[in-house]
């Protein structure tokens, strides 16, 4: 950078008189050559003057000067004291012990809920297994204590014929469990898998 | 009578009267500089509002590293920039010309108010903090948090852009 783009950079804070010694050294022999330079000077003088002389400004700026012990009553209203500032975080920290061991006895006291089981499962290799059709009407309570009453389980979806694979507690006879379940109401068709 | 690092010091240890105090010397200030970056006089004393509050919760963390103006008004600074972010555009101070100004002088400020509006804050706050608070390029790097270059550079551009809309 040359000496008069150097200078010329410093312009606004010769007109605001706040250079250094060392600088205002190396700045004022270029101003007393540089007729452009102190035009320069003259354009931020103008900007200083024509900021003084802003009428409008400065009205707002009585209007804001108005509030100010309306601004500090309301300031007021929103301090914590430092000295109680300093125990936040202990207040903090007991607050939360305090929300888990809450939380815990919560937990603890609770009537224990019924874990829900699916009724399908995968069978054991030696499961016996029958297949189950019901009737159209049959609901899924029913279904649930049917078999809750057979202790079995179903083996995914039914087909599409709309067959249940139910699989039987391993050493039960799947063929004696066809013909008493053909009995049941809700049962149109039942037989054992092979 | 206290000193202002006395009355920042009373501040860290909750004393509200110091708080009041030093209110008391900084508002106009402050709001002198609010109003150059927002525009709005209800937006500077809201903002002016919450410099206090920072300074009453962080009155501990100065480290007197600059002097406390220079503190505030970066404080001040940095609240403003949120501030404009929220609202549209720059408010116009120029309706109040009045009738015993000359036509020059009424053509060249609403250049210049026109001018500073049309500045980006951060350009705004360098001609400001320069030509009507009168700190120091570096003073005004500590205010803004920039390398002094960057001050330099900004008010080139700002100048750039005033003498533009000046000479038209």
């Amino acid at each position: 950078m040359n000496q008069h783009a150097k200078c010329q950079e410093l312009i606004p804070w010769y007109v605001n008189d706040s250079l250094d010694a060392t600088e205002l050294s190396k700045l004022q022999p270029h101003l007393e050559r540089c007729a452009d330079c102190r035009q320069q000077i003259e354009e931020a003088k103008a900007i200083v003057q024509s900021m003084e002389d802003d009428q409008a400004f400065h009205e707002k700026l009585e209007q804001l000067a108005c509030r100010q012990d309306e601004s500090f009553d309301k300031l007021s209203q929103h301090l914590v004291a430092p000295r109680h500032r300093r125990f936040l975080p202990l207040l903090t920290t007991t607050a939360v012990v305090l929300c888990a061991v809450a939380l815990a006895l919560t937990i603890g006291l609770r009537p224990q809920s019924t874990t829900f089981e699916s009724m399908t499962r995968d069978a054991s290799t030696e499961s016996p297994i029958v297949q189950v059709l019901f009737s159209p009407g049959f609901t899924e309570a029913e279904l649930r204590q049917f078999l809750e009453d057979s202790q079995g389980r179903l083996l995914g979806s039914p087909s599409a014929k709309g067959m249940y694979r139910i699989a039987l507690p391993v050493g039960q006879d799947a063929a004696e469990y066809a013909s008493r379940v053909r009995k049941h109401p809700g049962v149109r068709w039942a037989e054992s898998e092979q | 009578m206290r000193t202002e690092r006395q009355l920042l010091d009373a501040i860290a240890h909750g004393d509200q009267e110091a708080l009041r105090l030093l209110h008391q010397s900084y508002y106009r200030r402050l709001g002198q500089f609010l109003l150059r970056m927002t525009g709005d006089v209800d937006i500077s004393a809201e903002v002016a509002n919450d410099v206090f509050l920072v300074i009453w919760n962080k009155a501990a963390s100065f480290r007197g590293d600059s002097a406390l103006s220079t503190w505030i008004l970066g404080i001040a600074y940095k609240l403003a920039l949120r501030a404009n972010s929220k609202k549209r555009h720059f408010e116009p101070l120029d309706e109040s010309i009045t009738a015993k100004d000359t036509m020059e002088q009424q053509v060249q400020r609403r250049a210049l108010n026109e001018g500073l509006e049309r500045l980006s804050v951060e350009h705004r706050a360098v001609i400001v903090l320069t030509y009507e608070f009168g700190y120091s390029y570096r003073e005004i790097g500590q205010i803004l948090n920039c390398p002094e270059n960057t001050i330099k550079t900004r008010m080139f551009h700002a100048r750039r852009s005033l003498r533009a809309l000046l000479e038209t």
